[in-house]
């Protein structure tokens, strides 16, 4: 397990790091999109937890 | 002090750790996990501190970890806004400036911790559903990395180093050793190779900005330089023009590159191994560099002193873009200036004792970002920082500044060349540009005019002893070396034809679809 671990930080690690030459791309499209994925989750997971409220709120109101 | 429920915190270490690992996940084959470690180590320590301040005043764990979580948001997603709508207008008038940026995310911010510490409500749901948006946000970067991991092994593993070339795919970078058992040393001349970055024609300056630099050149002819008042660099980018002087040869085509990572990390490798420093290291020079952290590579076993140079988080380019997207890009501009002018100031006042301080014949490199933009001294070196001196993409901005800026750099070089001379007259001083200046500029397709002034550079050359014939106006920097190494080390190689090649070097362009077209004949017709 320890193997596999540092094995990974090793290849990691061994990357060549060409500064000079590097473009670091600051990533606004991607964070946006990653962004709204995590909010659509947060809608999803809300919508479980206040599923059974929501779901008998509207058959009592239903029944009146 | 009640127990911590980690759940109602987790959230928050998780904001604070997910923009740095998104960044470098998607950069990951031009960044390194070193650059990684030190934003982490920090971003978490501040998190941490900031949570027990909060709670030590709250009294409430779950709030303190909502408010934090709520302010790393906010602050990881400043910079990414401001750059967005940076430059637009409402009626003219340019609403998104820092000042007005700033107060929006303050108010922003005040309310939604007001809304958090005066809420009834249990907030046992609201905090499980953060932590999932946390940990999904965390999650989802894992595809990026598989994908970022698995590119970066084809190219490591595709490069083939040894000792006469570099190869990458199909692009070869040959050296000529075969002149190393030729280099025959009796006297070895301290070498000075001084770039100012940036550095105009003097015609060109003349023609253009009306700004008459010739009394410098006059100085320096009178010293004994070999000045001509118009000459041309091969290449408008530095590091493009850096790799190849001191490769002493035009870059390898990228016409069918695989990828511009890989061509860039072909790049990276030739400056590290490059012929000049290779040759000097075998002569048994001393190599010392001087340059902003994040230019050109070299190889550590070349190197073997530095000087003025800045350690801090800023001077990589991963840690560059990070605080750039951050709400301390605003405070972090202007501590960045305070470095450069710093730096820059060091680097004239070191530079001069060298020789005294070695034993051994020395090769100094030193690159000085001055005239280049963005300006940080008046023409006496007066404190002149503030106001934008270059646009987005990065074109030159203000003509004033940047004459202000060579007049302080001539009065500099001047005594900097006075005191290497009085210490050693028979060293070389090369003092060499790496590009013009670029005002208005179309990148894309960029005028003839244009191409002049930003090709336009300063040579000079002081070589005590040396055949002046050598020398030849319209030389440019890829035969600077070879011609240094030819004329004191008795090597054999064969100058090039001066040939200048474009491609659009735009803060946006520069690392993409790199093709390099001639445009000699542009420029010098």
């Amino acid at each position: 397990m320890y193997k596999k671990f540092f094995g990974i930080i090793g290849i990691f690690a061994s990357f060549n790091v060409l500064d000079a030459f590097a473009y670091i791309e600051p990533g606004t499209g991607s964070i946006i999109v990653q962004g709204l994925i995590g909010v659509l989750v947060g809608v999803v997971i809300t919508l479980k937890i206040y599923w059974y409220k929501l779901k008998e709120r509207f058959s009592q109101n239903s029944k009146k | 002090m009640t127990q911590i429920n980690k759940t109602s915190i987790l959230h928050s270490f998780l904001f604070a750790i997910f923009p740095i690992l998104h960044l470098y996940s998607i950069n990951l084959i031009e960044a390194s996990i070193n650059d990684i470690v030190f934003p982490i180590i920090t971003s978490i320590s501040i998190t941490g501190i900031l949570l027990i301040v909060s709670r030590l005043i709250l009294k409430d764990w779950t709030k303190s970890g909502f408010i934090i979580s709520f302010l790393l948001v906010l602050s990881f997603s400043y910079g990414h806004i401001y750059y967005f709508v940076n430059g637009m207008t409402l009626n003219e008038f340019e609403f998104f400036r820092h000042r007005y940026l700033l107060l929006m995310f303050l108010v922003t911010f005040v309310t939604g911790a007001i809304l958090i510490v005066r809420t009834q409500n249990k907030l046992h749901n609201l905090k499980k559903v953060i932590n999932a948006v946390a940990i999904t946000l965390i999650i989802i970067t894992i595809p990026n990395f598989a994908f970022g991991a698995i590119s970066a092994l084809e190219i490591n593993e595709n490069v083939e180093i040894s000792p006469d070339s570099i190869q990458l795919q199909n692009h070869k970078m040959s050296y000529e050793l075969i002149n190393l058992s030729e280099l025959n040393s009796i006297e070895k001349p301290d070498i000075y190779y001084i770039l100012l970055d940036g550095y105009g024609g003097t015609k060109i300056m003349k023609q253009d900005l009306d700004f008459d630099n010739y009394g410098f050149l006059s100085e320096l002819t009178n010293k004994g330089f070999f000045a001509p008042d118009s000459s041309f660099s091969n290449y408008p980018s530095t590091l493009w023009v850096m790799s190849s002087l001191f490769s002493m040869n035009y870059l390898p085509s990228p016409e069918n590159s695989q990828s511009d990572a890989e061509y860039n990390f072909l790049l990276s490798e030739i400056s590290k191994n490059n012929e000049v420093m290779r040759n000097f290291d075998y002569l048994g020079y001393e190599i010392i560099n001087f340059q902003p952290k994040g230019f050109v590579p070299f190889s550590s076993s070349f190197v073997d002193q530095t000087f003025c140079q800045q350690e801090n988080l800023g001077q990589t380019k991963f840690g560059n873009v990070l605080l750039r997207t951050t709400i301390l890009s605003f405070f972090y501009n202007q501590l960045l200036l305070e470095d450069d002018r710093t730096s820059i100031l060091c680097g004239f006042s070191e530079i001069s004792d060298l020789t005294e301080k070695n034993d051994n014949p020395i090769f100094v490199y030193m690159h000085l970002r001055i005239p280049h933009p963005p300006h940080v001294f008046g023409p006496n070196g007066e404190y002149v920082i503030g106001g934008q001196s270059q646009t987005e993409e990065g074109s030159f901005i203000d003509e004033q500044k940047y004459v202000d800026s060579i007049k302080f750099a001539n009065k500099k070089i001047l005594k900097v060349v006075e005191n290497i001379l009085e210490n050693n007259e028979k060293s070389i001083i090369i003092i060499q540009s790496d590009h013009g200046f670029d005002f208005g500029i179309n990148y894309e397709n960029p005028s003839d005019r244009s191409l002049k002034q930003r090709f336009s550079n300063i040579n000079a050359i002081y070589s005590p002893d040396a055949d002046k014939d050598i020398f030849y106006e319209g030389m440019t920097p890829v035969n600077t070396f070879r011609m240094i190494f030819n004329e004191y080390f008795d090597a054999s190689y064969v100058m090039l034809e001066d040939r200048m090649y474009y491609h659009p070097y735009g803060s946006g362009s520069v690392h993409k679809d790199i093709i390099f077209k001639d445009v000699t004949e542009d420029i010098l017709n």
